[in-house]
């Protein structure tokens, strides 16, 4: 049973890392949450039994986490983008260079600049591969509403990597429209 | 900007995610097919969704997992590959060929399911539906195009060296209407995966096998999504490294990561060659 839920707990650490990411910009904060977050998992008397639930309840945890851990710091000065967009990328190689990384790296940057709400979405459902119906349930949220972050902060992403991506991909008449939605619809 | 792109936005948004109902998806693949414009839009989307995927790197502090007792646990073991994996990028069928398949037994078709043990029911019928894909059949272009799809992407099953055909509608009376697609391999193997709308849930969530001589079948569901995976004459073990892949791939919505294509790879220099 015990190694069932670390099982579990491992093949959701890269999404549960990517989302703490997402809530906190921070790669060392992230670090904190995750770990928070398993140790709570792996000793836990009780965890919901399905494979489903257990995903979502290990996403709501850290989510706790990360209010808590935002409402203890909020004397702190907020993190300009550009700082953010840094420390995030920070520890990452650059070994491995060519157009996929410098769309992971241009991503990775996009992403830090978006606002806390769009990358959580963005997280939930792009790295941590959550259906729409499973992160409305995880926000408390209609699924349609679901559906307008989503919309919303793509296209806020896609603005923001309007310079390098969208070239590579698509040529020309991509990006005009999202980047105009991006800025109608925040 | 208009209502029509915002409608549109929208709908490529849950397109690429796997939301749109497969009606709904059939008749946006259309228009991915015959626009550029849009086509261009969901390929962004695609490339966003499976970058962002692939951005996450786990620190090195988080490769093991940390014990709550650690005097009383044993050794930390290290994770599967699974946490340093870069994920593949994703097969968007926008413009992919699209030509309807009716599916029914037919003669002609290729043996192999036993006299003395007829298949019965919606095993009979994918099996219908695996041989048909296998022979390509398909009426004349311009009589009858039309546009399906999967809900927004397929696994990608490169790692077992099988690369898939058309995407065709599929028919299925015992289960219901969808998209079917066969992946080659390059000595004659053949798997074919098939996505059904299920309205009412006959498939099981989780995944089932279910093997009679020859013929082997999985089959789960996603939502109000069915799907099934038949092969024929396939090693055992390597089919159920490629259903797992498929049912993972369906279930989280992401291609496979480096573990998953790994076992794919293993799984096929392991197995005997088909007998297709």
């Amino acid at each position: 049973m015990a190694q069932a839920r670390r099982r579990r707990i491992e093949d959701e650490l890269k999404g549960l890392f990517g989302f703490a990411l997402a809530l906190s910009g921070d790669r060392g904060q992230a670090e904190e949450l995750v770990q928070e977050t398993v140790l709570q998992a792996l000793s836990a008397r009780q965890v919901p039994d399905s494979a489903g639930a257990f995903r979502a309840w290990l996403f709501r945890q850290l989510r706790s986490a990360a209010g808590e851990a935002r409402r203890a710091s909020r004397h702190m000065t907020p993190t300009e983008p550009e700082k953010l967009a840094e420390r995030i990328d920070g520890t990452q190689s650059l070994a491995a260079a060519g157009d996929a990384l410098a769309d992971v790296l241009t991503l990775r940057a996009a992403l830090a600049r978006l606002k806390p709400a769009q990358r959580e979405i963005v997280a939930l459902v792009d790295i941590a591969g959550f259906r729409y119906a499973e992160v409305a349930e995880l926000l408390g949220v209609p699924v349609g509403t679901v559906m307008s972050r989503v919309c919303r902060a793509r296209a806020a992403l896609a603005q923001e990597v309007a310079g390098s991506v969208a070239e590579r991909v698509a040529g020309t008449n991509v990006l005009p429209l999202a980047a105009a939605r991006a800025g109608r619809g925040g | 900007m208009t209502g029509d792109d915002d409608t549109l936005w929208q709908e490529l948004n849950a397109y690429v995610d796997g939301e749109l109902p497969p009606g709904r998806a059939a008749r946006l693949a259309q228009a991915i097919a015959a626009d550029r414009g849009t086509a261009r839009q969901a390929a962004l989307l695609s490339r966003m969704k499976a970058g962002l995927a692939d951005s996450v790197e786990l620190p090195p502090s988080l490769l093991s997992l940390p014990e709550p007792q650690p005097a009383r646990m044993p050794a930390r073991r290290p994770l599967t590959a699974t946490l340093a994996a870069a994920v593949a990028g994703l097969l968007v069928l926008g413009g992919a060929s699209l030509w309807l398949l009716r599916v029914a037994p037919e003669a002609g078709a290729p043996a192999g399911l036993g006299a003395e043990a007829p298949l019965r029911g919606w095993l009979a019928e994918a099996v219908a539906l695996h041989h048909a894909l296998a022979v390509g059949r398909s009426p004349a272009p311009d009589a009858s195009r039309v546009s399906a799809t999967f809900p927004g992407l397929l696994p990608d099953l490169s790692a077992a060296r099988l690369t898939p055909g058309p995407v065709r509608p599929a028919d299925l009376p015992e289960l219901g209407r969808g998209a079917a697609v066969q992946y080659l391999g390059r000595h004659g193997c053949r798997v074919s995966l098939v996505a059904l709308e299920q309205i009412d849930g006959t498939l099981p969530e989780a995944l089932q096998d279910i093997r009679q001589d020859e013929v082997e079948a999985y089959r789960w569901r996603v939502g109000a999504i069915g799907y099934l995976l038949v092969a024929e004459g396939m090693d055992p073990g390597r089919l159920r490294a490629i259903a797992e892949t498929a049912y993972e791939a369906t279930r989280r919505f992401r291609p496979p990561d480096a573990a998953g294509r790994a076992r794919l790879a293993d799984a096929r220099r392991r197995a005997a060659p088909c007998r297709a």
